[in-house]
C-alpha cells in the first residue's frame, strides 16, 4: 500500500467521522432558528423559538445551573481531601476505596437510580427535593475529580514537596494549606469544569431520580422531543450547546494545561 | 490525625449514596416471593435473554467500529500536522458530554421520516431511507458519543508512542501496514482494549438515546424502566439492575487489569 | 565547635518487603563534623540519613540521639533537622523568600525577625537579589543554594544532605561542590551528607563512612581511607587499585608477570594492592615485572594504560606526561614496597 493512498484513506475516514458527527448538530442549530424547518431556511431565520424555549423552560436552565454549582462545592469539599488522603496513603488499601468510589462510572446510571430510590424513596422530603439529583450528579462526577487532583498531586511530586515541608516543621494541616492546596490548582481546575459540564449534561441518573418540579435541563429537553414541534426541540438543544460547548472546551484547555504544568515542574 | 480527618466527608458519603443503596438494590431484588430464585427466572426467560444478547450484540458492534473510527483518526491527526487540524479535533471531540438524549434527537435529525439522509434519497433516488427507530438506529447513536472517547483516549497514547520505534521499523523494511500492524498497534494496545471497554460497557447500560428513540428498540436498560415504571415490578427491575452492573463492572476490571490504564472517560 | 552530637545506637532497618535496608550500626557524629556516607546504589547510606531525619522508623532497639535526647521516636516536624532533597523540593507557589522563610513562619516567628534572617542567610549563600524571584526561573546551581539556604535558615540542630549534587550537570559539580565544602566549613553545623561520588566525599567531608549492603566497611578519614584501606571493597571504590594475587615465596610475591619484593610484619596478608598512580615504568633492563600494553587512553593530564600479563586480571597504571607506550609495546614496571597496601 503507498503511502498516499495510506493517506488519503485516513484522511477520508476522518472527514467521514468528522461529517457524521457535525451535521445533525448544524441541522439542529439550523432548525432552532428557521422559521419553518420543512420549507427550510428561505422560510426566514428567527429568534422566536429561542425566545418561547426561555419561556417554557427557562426554570430546567437555571436548575440545571445551580445544580452543577451545587454539584462543584461538594465534589470539591469530598474529593479533594480525599485525594490528598489518598495520595498520603499510596498502598492497596487506597486503590480498592478508589476503585469503589469509581464504581459509578462502571455500572449504569439506571442502576445507581433504582438503587437511590429503594433506598431513600419513601423519604418523602428529600426525594421529592433537588438534594436527590443533586447526590446523584455528586456520585457521577466526583471520581473524574479525585482523579484530576491524584494526577496533579503525581505530577508535582507532592510527596517529596511534603518532606521539604515536614522537614522544616509543618504540621500535616499546614501542608495541605500552604503545599498541596496552591500547587495543586491547575487540577483543581480542570476537575472542577469536568465536574460542571458533566453535571449539565447528565440523564440517565435524573431521568429516574426527578420529579415534575425538579426537572433539569437534560429532563426537559426530553419532554420537549416527545412533545414540542421539531423548531422548539431544535431551539432547546440550541441552548444546550451554547452552554456546554464552551465548556467542553474550557474543559479540554484546562485538562492539557494540567498535564503540561505539572510535567514542566 | 488530619489525613484521617481527609476521609470522613468521603466515607459517609460514600457509605449513605453508594455502599448502603447498593445493597439495598440487592435485598430488594430478592425481596418477592421468588425470593433469589429470581436471577434464575431472568436467564430462563427469553424475552430477558433476548434483549441481553441484542444489547450485547449492538454494544460490541458499536466497540468495534467506534475503535476502528476513532483509531484510525488519532492516528492520521498524530502523524499529520496541517492547517485546520485543530478545528477537526475539535468537531470529532465536542459530543463529548451529550446526553443520550440529544444524540437521539441529533439521530432522528439524520435518520428520521423529516430526516436529510431520508430526504436527500427522496429527493435523489426516489427512495425512502429511514433508520432511527430501529437498531441501526441505536447503533449510530451510540457510535456518535463513542467516537470522541476512544478518540481522545487513543490520541493521547498515539502522541507518547516513541517515534524512534516506527522510524527502526522503517529502516528495517517495513512497509506502512507491516508498521501499523507490528508496531503502533502493540504499542497502542492498552488504549484499545482500555476505550473499547469503556465502550461497550457505557452502550451496554446506555439509556437516554434508547428512550429517546423508542418505539421498536428492547435493550436492557430498557427493559429494566418499563419493568420498574410501567410494570411495577421492582424485584425484577432491581435484580436485572444488579445483573447488568455486575456485567459491566466485571468486564472493566478485567480490561483494565488487562491494559493497566485508565481512560478519559470526559477529557 | 558548636552543634549537636548526633548518636545511632544498634540501628537497623528492615522494610516491609522483607529486604533489609541497613544492618545494626552504631555511628557517632561530633558536634560541628562534616560527615559522608559513601557507597553503591542499595547500600544503606540513604536509609540511614533518613533514619537520622525522622521520615523512617529503625527497627525494634534503634535509637536515635540528638545530644543527650532520644529522639528515635520523634517525627521529622519536631525534630529540628534541615534536610536538602536530591530533587531539592522547593514549593513551586513560593517565591525564594518565602521558601527560605518558610521554617521560620512555620514557627511563629515574627515577619520583621523573619525577613532579617531571610536576608542574612540569602546574602551567606550568595543569593542577594533573588529574594523575590519565583524558583522556577532559578538554575540549577541558584536552586541548590536555595535549597541550603531554607534547611539552614530556622538553625536546625543537624544538617542532612541528601545527593547534594546529583541533580547538577558534571561542569556545574565541580564548581559547586568546592562551594559548599566552604559553607558547610562556614556553618560549623553538624552536617551529615549521602553521595555516590568519591570526589565529592573527599573533598566536603571531614571523615566518611563507606557503605555496603547494608553496614558501614570503614570511617575514616579522606586520607586514612585512601592510604590505608580495611577492606578489599574499600580499596577498589575508593580510588582505583590494582590486586596483587600469586605465591609468596619468602622475599618476593611470584606474579605471571615477574616478582614484587614483600615483606609484612605478622602473617601473610589475605590482600595486596596498589594504586595505579604508584606503579613506575623504568627500564626494560633494571626491571623485575613487565607487562604488554593492551589499552591506551589519554586523559588530559595523563594517559591510563591497561596491562597484559602482569597478573591474572587487568592491571592499569595512570602515566603523568606528555607521552606513553603505545598499545602492544613491553613495558617495564617497578613496583614500590612502601606503596603496597596490605591487609
Amino acid at each position: 500500500m503507498s503511502r498516499s493512498f495510506a493517506f488519503r484513506f485516513q484522511l477520508g475516514v476522518t472527514l467521514f467521522a468528522c461529517a457524521f458527527l457535525i451535521v445533525p448538530a448544524v441541522l439542529s442549530i439550523v432548525a432552532g432558528v428557521t422559521v419553518n424547518y420543512f420549507q427550510g431556511i428561505s422560510s426566514g431565520l428567527t429568534l422566536k423559538w429561542v425566545y418561547e424555549v426561555w419561556d417554557l423552560y427557562a426554570d430546567t436552565i437555571w436548575r440545571s445551573m445551580g445544580i452543577a454549582f451545587g454539584c462543584l462545592v461538594f465534589t470539591a469539599i469530598i474529593g479533594i481531601p480525599a485525594a490528598y488522603g489518598l495520595n498520603r496513603f499510596p498502598g492497596r488499601l487506597s486503590r480498592v476505596l478508589e476503585e469503589f468510589v469509581s464504581l459509578p462510572l462502571s455500572i449504569p446510571g439506571l442502576a445507581l437510580a433504582l438503587a437511590l430510590l429503594q433506598l431513600y424513596g419513601t423519604l418523602k422530603g428529600f426525594r421529592l427535593s433537588f438534594w436527590f439529583i443533586l447526590v446523584g450528579h455528586v456520585l457521577y462526577t466526583l471520581p473524574f475529580m479525585i482523579r484530576s487532583v491524584l494526577a496533579i498531586f503525581a505530577a508535582i511530586d507532592l510527596k517529596t514537596l511534603e518532606e521539604g515541608a515536614a522537614s522544616l516543621g509543618a504540621s500535616p494541616w499546614q501542608r495541605f494549606k500552604d503545599i498541596a492546596l496552591p500547587n495543586a490548582w491547575p487540577g483543581i481546575l480542570a476537575g472542577a469544569l469536568t465536574v460542571v459540564t458533566l453535571s449539565i449534561g447528565e440523564f440517565n441518573l435524573t431521568w429516574m431520580l426527578h420529579t415534575p418540579l425538579t426537572k433539569t435541563l437534560p429532563v426537559g429537553l426530553a419532554d420537549s422531543y416527545a412533545s414540542m414541534r421539531l423548531e422548539i426541540a431544535s431551539a432547546y438543544t440550541l441552548v444546550f450547546f451554547v452552554m456546554i460547548v464552551p465548556l467542553l472546551a474550557a474543559m479540554q484547555w484546562a485538562s492539557n494545561r494540567a498535564h503540561t504544568l505539572g510535567a514542566r515542574l | 490525625m488530619f489525613v484521617f480527618l481527609c476521609f470522613i466527608p468521603l466515607a459517609i458519603f460514600s457509605l449513605a449514596f453508594l455502599a448502603l443503596p447498593l445493597v439495598r438494590l440487592f435485598f430488594a431484588s430478592v425481596d418477592s416471593e421468588r425470593g433469589f430464585a429470581i436471577y434464575a427466572d431472568i436467564l430462563s426467560n427469553p424475552r430477558y435473554m433476548e434483549s441481553l444478547l441484542d444489547t450485547i450484540l449492538v454494544s460490541a458492534a458499536v466497540t468495534v467500529a467506534a475503535v476502528a473510527i476513532a483509531t484510525t483518526a488519532a492516528l492520521f491527526l498524530t502523524n499529520y500536522r496541517f492547517a485546520g487540524r485543530n478545528l477537526l479535533i475539535a468537531t470529532l471531540t465536542f459530543p463529548l458530554a451529550f446526553p443520550g438524549v440529544v444524540i437521539g434527537f441529533l439521530i432522528i435529525l439524520l435518520g428520521g421520516r423529516q430526516g436529510i439522509v431520508n430526504w436527500v434519497s427522496s429527493g435523489l433516488f426516489d427512495a425512502r431511507i429511514i433508520f432511527a427507530y430501529s437498531m441501526i438506529g441505536l447503533f449510530f447513536g451510540y457510535l456518535y458519543f463513542s467516537i470522541p472517547r476512544v478518540l481522545l483516549t487513543v490520541m493521547a497514547a498515539a502522541e507518547k508512542l516513541d517515534p524512534a520505534l516506527t522510524e527502526a521499523a522503517r529502516s528495517l523494511g517495513a512497509g506502512p501496514l507491516q508498521v501499523l500492524r507490528d508496531v503502533t498497534i502493540p504499542g497502542l494496545a492498552p488504549a484499545l482494549i482500555a476505550s473499547g471497554a469503556i465502550a461497550f460497557a457505557t452502550a451496554m447500560g446506555a439509556f437516554g438515546t434508547a428512550f429517546t428513540l423508542a418505539t421498536n428498540i428492547d435493550v436492557l436498560p430498557m427493559v429494566i424502566y418499563t419493568e420498574f415504571t410501567l410494570s411495577a415490578n421492582i424485584a425484577m427491575a432491581c435484580a436485572l439492575s444488579v445483573l447488568l452492573g455486575l456485567v459491566t463492572w466485571v468486564l472493566l476490571l478485567i480490561s483494565r487489569s488487562l491494559s493497566g490504564t485508565t481512560v478519559a472517560a470526559s477529557g | 565547635m558548636s552543634g549537636t552530637k548526633l548518636r545511632l545506637n544498634n540501628c537497623a532497618k528492615t522494610f516491609p518487603n522483607g529486604t533489609q535496608a541497613l544492618l545494626p550500626t552504631d555511628v557517632t557524629v561530633e558536634p560541628g563534623e562534616i560527615l559522608g556516607l559513601l557507597g553503591p546504589s542499595g547500600c544503606g547510606k540513604t536509609t540511614m540519613l533518613r533514619i537520622m531525619a525522622g521520615l523512617e522508623m529503625p527497627n525494634e532497639g534503634s535509637q536515635v540521639y540528638f545530644d543527650e535526647e532520644d529522639v528515635t521516636h520523634i517525627p521529622i516536624e519536631k525534630r529540628s533537622v534541615g534536610m536538602v532533597f536530591q530533587s531539592y523540593a522547593l514549593f513551586p507557589n513560593m517565591s525564594v523568600r518565602e521558601n527560605v522563610g518558610y521554617g521560620l513562619k512555620v514557627k511563629g516567628v515574627p515577619n520583621k525577625e523573619r525577613k532579617t534572617r531571610v536576608d542574612e542567610v540569602l546574602a551567606f549563600c550568595r543569593l542577594e537579589g533573588l529574594a523575590e524571584r519565583s524558583i522556577t526561573q532559578l538554575s540549577g546551581g541558584q536552586r541548590q543554594r536555595v535549597a541550603l539556604a531554607r534547611a539552614v535558615a530556622p538553625k536546625p540542630r543537624v544538617l542532612l544532605l541528601d545527593e547534594p549534587l546529583s541533580a547538577l550537570d558534571a561542569a556545574l559539580r565541580d564548581v559547586l561542590r568546592d562551594e559548599l565544602a566552604a559553607i558547610l566549613r562556614d556553618l560549623s553545623m553538624t552536617a551529615i551528607f549521602v553521595t555516590h561520588d568519591q570526589s565529592e566525599a573527599m573533598a566536603i567531608a571531614d571523615t566518611i563512612a563507606v557503605m555496603n549492603a547494608g553496614q558501614i566497611e570503614q570511617r575514616d578519614t579522606p586520607e586514612s581511607l585512601y592510604r590505608a584501606p580495611k577492606t578489599a571493597f574499600v580499596a577498589t571504590f575508593v580510588g582505583g587499585a590494582n590486586r596483587l594475587e600469586g605465591r609468596f615465596n619468602g622475599e618476593v610475591l611470584n606474579l605471571p608477570g615477574g616478582t614484587v619484593p614483600l615483606s609484612f610484619s605478622e602473617q601473610v596478608p589475605e590482600h595486596i594492592f596498589v594504586r595505579q598512580e604508584d606503579v613506575k615504568l623504568v627500564d626494560e633492563a633494571n626491571a623485575k615485572i613487565y607487562g604488554t600494553v593492551s589499552g591506551r587512553i589519554f586523559l588530559g593530564t595523563h594517559y591510563k594504560l591497561t596491562l597484559c600479563g602482569v597478573c591474572a586480571d587487568p592491571f592499569s597504571i595512570t602515566v603523568p606526561g606528555t607521552d606513553a607506550p603505545k598499545i602492544g609495546a613491553r613495558v617495564g614496571l617497578h613496583i614500590p614496597q612502601h606503596s603496597l597496601i596490605q591487609f
